[in-house]
């Protein structure tokens, strides 16, 4: 979609101007129309058994660090509800902070490491219950 | 004298039959359950009327097991070509309700010249997989049928386009087809492939696993890395493919549909600076940058599930079809392992060999340190970026949004990898280690005699090289510029590019290191 603005006879009109396919419908990916959904899946559940990366079992409600690094911060406390998506701690890794989030609703149950400490890949960081 | 009525009446009975695949009930069955059928998927792969078949009353020769009574109707594959987007495609559609979709000479055969055409006259090529494997009683000639297949699969790579649908079962020797192809796009749920399933793996070795985490859409999108696309249904495949499509030349020697007529605007977009966060160690997510780089923010994410520390895909800068790279830095801190290294390396190639220009965004700070990917080649696999970037002679424009380190700041395609233009915005840290290892090497004595001096060492590096005028001083980048001016320069780089020719010695091809 574009506006356009054009003069006649110094009287000034301002036009919407929008692309159409063949079958007179607007493109896709303009402004208004839905944009082209794609499809984004989960990975399926894995019957091998997980290699014990750390001393805390990672069970239901574990959130572990994706990657290996320094905790920079706890963001939570012990029995603060959280919903889904909340940043629960940050760790830093490759001169970046990666920010950790709850991957469902729950109540801060342990916080099992402390800003400074070094984590493995898969370390459980906070349980969730 | 007209023609002879009966002759007109014998093609239209011959046709109805061939239409009807394995039976009409049979075809209703499966609608019915919510999957197209053979000829559905064709139906609405193409515009409207535009379906030309080839081999519609083609036979099998086949006389054993009693063979020679049956009747195949179109010998299991519809094949033909017709039109997407106002292109002509070839496509080929395995009918499970004949035959289970099996693949016998015929099949193989049909398969293989409607590739042969697609060649010859430069369209891509789209297949429907839905097949129960070989024909068993057609034995080595339907073993030979799908080494037929795999032959034209490579013979046609780099030529024309080929997209995979795998739509229903694809299992065994069969898998390999399809993983010859330029992109795989798979049905959830209804579709499934595998070299060998889950019982032939307790079998062969007693390990007990389930379809899902062998075969299924979702193990192939995130872990196996071996699909690109994962479709909801039949139609939303179709879908994903006509897209997909859209960003495709119809062969090697013709550019992708690029909208030229569309004026140049080099308007500042200041939204992209909001987009940078103030603390340089926060991360970005990167697909807001593309989403507002790309026309009407429409990108076509390519394995979105798959190694998400890099972000591959197609989109149009101001008309111009591009396939972008770009570290993820809200994932994995967008350090690039073994998977992204693949990734990236297949996307790039597809995209020199199909002259659509590469844009590069870089914000990583290194390749990913581990045990794992030491010892899983890391070395090897990250020298395949190294090398596709190093091959690709289609323009390649390179943005250094904020961090570049190290071997990885070169794998992200640098001026010293072949890139024509490189941008930096005042956030880029282009440098050849970060500093706390560097002064740590540097001022090892210094730090050891008076470790308090440590941090202002850090400080003081940092303030140097953290930067990109270290490197915009050594002429390693083209210019330093605002986010906001990004869309804008890179739609005029992109312009100023478009007409790059550039010639190497000739030889088969390089040894990339696989």
């Amino acid at each position: 979609m574009k506006k356009l603005r054009i003069t006649v006879d110094g009287k000034v009109f301002d036009v919407v101007v929008e692309t159409l396919d063949e079958q007179g419908r607007p493109t896709v990916g303009q402004p208004g129309v839905p944009a082209f959904q794609q499809t984004s899946i989960a990975p399926p559940p894995s019957s091998a058994p997980k290699p014990a990366a750390s001393a805390v079992p990672a069970g239901a409600g574990a959130v572990t660090s994706p990657l290996a690094g320094r905790v920079v911060s706890i963001d939570c406390q012990v029995g603060q509800k959280v919903a889904s998506g909340t940043q629960l701690a940050t760790v830093e890794a490759m001169k970046m902070n990666t920010f950790v989030y709850a991957e469902h609703d729950g109540t801060v149950a342990t916080i099992h490491v402390a800003p400074a400490d070094v984590v493995e890949e898969g370390q459980v960081l906070v349980t969730l219950s | 004298m007209p023609i002879k009525k009966e002759l007109i009446e014998e093609l239209e009975a011959r046709r109805e039959k061939v239409l009807a695949g394995g039976g009409k009930d049979k075809l209703e069955a499966r609608r019915k359950k919510g999957l197209m059928t053979a000829r559905d998927r064709l139906d609405n792969l193409f515009q409207e009327g535009t379906f030309m078949e080839f081999g519609m009353h083609a036979q099998h020769a086949c006389h054993n097991f009693g063979m020679e009574k049956k009747e195949l109707p179109a010998d299991g594959v519809v094949s033909g070509t017709g039109y997407v987007g106002n292109r002509p495609v070839a496509a080929y559609s395995e009918d499970f309700t004949v035959a289970g979709g099996s693949l016998g000479a015929m099949h193989a055969q049909k398969i293989c010249d409607i590739m042969d055409y697609a060649q010859q006259s430069g369209m891509p090529v789209v297949c429907f997989n839905d097949s129960g494997g070989a024909r068993i009683q057609e034995g080595v000639e339907s073993l030979s049928g799908y080494g037929k297949v795999f032959f034209k699969n490579v013979y046609l790579s780099g030529v024309v386009p080929q997209i995979a649908v795998i739509a229903g079962p694809c299992a065994g020797g069969a898998a390999y087809s399809p993983a010859l192809t330029d992109f795989q796009v798979m049905v959830k749920d209804q579709a499934n492939m595998f070299i060998t399933g889950p019982e032939v793996i307790f079998a062969a070795t007693g390990q007990k696993c389930t379809m899902a985490e062998v075969g299924s859409a979702a193990a192939h999108a995130t872990i196996s890395g071996n699909i690109h696309f994962v479709a909801d249904n039949d139609a939303h495949a179709v879908a994903i493919v006509r897209k997909l499509l859209s960003f495709l030349p119809s062969n090697n020697i013709m550019d992708p549909p690029h909208d030229l007529a569309r004026p140049l605007v080099l308007d500042d977009d200041p939204g992209m600076d909001d987009l940078v966060p103030e603390d340089g160690k926060n991360p970005i997510n990167v697909k807001d940058v593309i989403g507002r780089l790309v026309d009407d923010a429409d990108f076509l994410e390519v394995q979105m599930d798959f190694a998400k520390n890099i972000v591959v895909g197609f989109g149009r800068i101001q008309g111009v079809v591009v396939g972008i790279i770009a570290n993820q830095s809200a994932v994995k801190a967008g350090a690039i392992d073994i998977d992204a290294s693949d990734k990236a390396a297949r996307f790039i190639r597809f995209c020199n060999i199909f002259n659509t220009p590469i844009v590069t965004l870089v914000d990583t700070g290194g390749f990913l340190p581990g045990v794992a990917q030491e010892r899983g080649g890391i070395i090897r696999h990250g020298a395949k970026m190294l090398f596709s970037y190093g091959a690709a002679t289609v323009p390649k424009i390179t943005i250094i949004l904020r961090k570049a380190y190290g071997g990885a700041y070169l794998a992200m395609c640098s001026q010293d990898l072949g890139a024509d233009l490189v941008f930096a915005w005042p956030t880029a840290e282009i440098a050849v280690m970060g500093a706390e290892g560097a002064v740590k090497i540097l001022y090892k004595r210094e730090i050891e005699k008076d470790p308090s001096c440590e941090a202002k060492l850090i400080a003081d590096y940092r303030a140097k090289f953290a930067s990109p005028y270290q490197a915009a001083g050594k002429g390693l980048i083209t210019d330093v510029i605002r986010p906001a001016q990004t869309r804008a320069m890179v739609a005029m780089a992109l312009r100023n590019t478009l007409s790059k020719r550039e010639t190497r010695p000739p030889k088969k091809h390089g040894n990339i290191p696989l």
